[in-house]
C-alpha cells in the first residue's frame, strides 16, 4: 500500500504532515523494536530491519505492521 | 467521521460524570504511589488514550509531566494529539513502538479487557516500556456477573475482580499490585437516591423527576457512548477496579548454575 499523498514540489511540508519530534526521538519498530528512519519524502518510518514502511498520515505515525509498506520484494 | 462529531464526543467525553470521576481517581491514585515510592524521571504514557481527555487531564493535574499517548484509531489519536499536546502515535497495545524502559508511568484505561487485545501480550509490553520502579495504572471493568448486552455491544471480552487483577498483574511480573473496585456508575443513583431520601420524612411525595442535572449528566452518558460506539472505541460499563502495580527495580533472580558470575577468574 502506497500512500496516496499528492506532494506539492514547492511546498515544505512533507506528505502525512507534520510529525511530532517527540515522537521521532523515541519510537522504535513494534516488530523488532529497532530503529527506524525517518523517510521525509515519502512520509514513513522504515524498518529496515522488518523490512516495513510505516505511514504518516494527519501528522500521525500508523505504527500497525499491517498498515505498513512492505520494502523491497 | 467529520469534525463536529468529534467535537461532540469531545464535549460528551469532557463533561461525563464517569470519565471525570476515573480521571480523579487516576489523578489520585498517581499523587497516593509516586508520594509513597517515587518513580525514576521519565516520560508516562497513555495506552489505549481514545481522544486524549486523559491526557488532557494529567497534562493540567502535572504541569511540565512529558505525556505521550498511543490509540488504535489513527483519528481519535490525531484528535488526542491536538487536544492534549501530547505525542501520540497510532498502534497496538499488545506491539508497543516504544524501547525497553522508555516510560516511568505506564496508564491504560479499560483496554486489557477489549476483546481485540491480547491481554497477556499487552500487560508484557507495558512491563517492558516501564522502567525499573515505574509504576503501571489500570482500570478494569469488574465482576463476571456484570457482564451483559452492553458488555458485547462495547467489545468487552473480559471482566475482573479485585484479586483477580491483583493475580494477573503478579504473574506478568509486577510487584506492590494493589487493586480497589470504584462503582462510579451507580453513583447518580446513589446521589438520587440520598437527595429524595433528604426531601424530608413528611414530605407527600415518594419520588420526584429527576432533577435537571441528573438528566442532563445521562443524557450525556448517551451522547458519549454513542458517539465512542461510532468510533469503535471501547467503553466503560459497570463497575471497575483501579489496579496499580510497579516494575521491580531488580531483575527476577536468575538462576546461575556456577556459583561465580561467567567471566571471572576462579579463585
Amino acid at each position: 500500500m502506497s500512500t496516496m499523498n499528492p506532494s506539492d514540489p514547492t511546498s515544505a511540508a512533507p506528505p502525512g504532515g507534520p510529525i511530532d519530534p517527540r515522537l521521532l526521538e523515541i519510537l522504535v519498530c513494534p516488530v523488532t523494536k529497532g530503529p527506524l528512519r525517518y523517510d521525509r519524502e515519502r512520509g514513513e518510518l522504515v524498518s529496515e530491519q522488518a523490512g516495513l514502511a510505516y505511514p504518516i498520515r494527519d501528522g500521525i505515525p500508523i505504527m500497525l505492521p499491517d498498515e505498513a509498506r512492505r520494502l523491497g520484494g | 467521521m467529520d469534525a463536529a462529531e468529534y467535537d461532540l464526543m469531545d464535549a460528551a467525553e469532557d463533561g461525563m460524570w464517569w470519565y471525570r470521576a476515573l480521571r480523579d481517581r487516576v489523578e489520585t491514585a498517581l499523587r497516593d504511589r509516586l508520594r509513597d515510592n517515587p518513580v525514576p524521571p521519565g516520560p508516562w504514557l497513555d495506552v489505549g488514550c481514545g481522544t486524549g481527555g486523559l491526557l488532557r487531564h494529567l497534562r493540567g493535574a502535572f504541569p511540565g509531566q512529558a505525556l505521550h499517548g498511543l490509540e488504535y484509531h489513527p483519528p481519535a489519536a490525531a484528535r488526542a494529539a491536538a487536544k492534549s499536546g501530547a505525542a501520540v502515535a497510532a498502534g497496538d497495545a499488545a506491539r508497543l513502538p516504544y524501547p525497553d524502559g522508555a516510560f516511568s508511568v505506564v496508564a491504560s484505561m479499560d483496554v486489557l479487557c477489549h476483546a481485540a487485545v491480547d491481554e497477556a501480550a499487552a500487560l508484557a509490553e507495558m512491563r517492558r516500556v516501564l522502567a525499573p520502579g515505574g509504576l503501571l495504572v489500570l482500570n478494569l471493568p469488574a465482576f463476571r456477573w456484570l457482564h451483559s448486552a452492553h458488555d458485547l455491544r462495547v467489545h468487552n471480552a473480559r471482566r475482573y475482580t479485585a484479586p483477580e487483577a491483583r493475580a494477573l498483574l503478579a504473574g506478568a511480573g509486577f510487584e506492590a499490585a494493589g487493586a480497589r473496585y470504584w462503582n462510579a456508575v451507580l453513583l447518580p443513583l446513589m446521589v438520587a437516591q440520598r437527595k429524595l431520601l433528604a426531601r424530608g420524612e413528611g414530605d407527600a411525595s415518594d419520588v420526584a423527576p429527576f432533577p435537571p442535572w441528573l438528566d442532563a449528566t445521562l443524557r450525556a452518558a448517551t451522547v458519549a457512548e454513542a458517539g465512542l460506539a461510532r468510533l469503535g472505541l471501547r467503553f466503560p460499563a459497570g463497575g471497575s477496579v483501579l489496579a496499580t502495580a510497579t516494575r521491580p527495580r531488580q531483575p527476577p533472580p536468575q538462576d546461575t548454575p556456577s556459583g561465580s558470575p561467567p567471566g571471572m577468574p576462579r579463585p
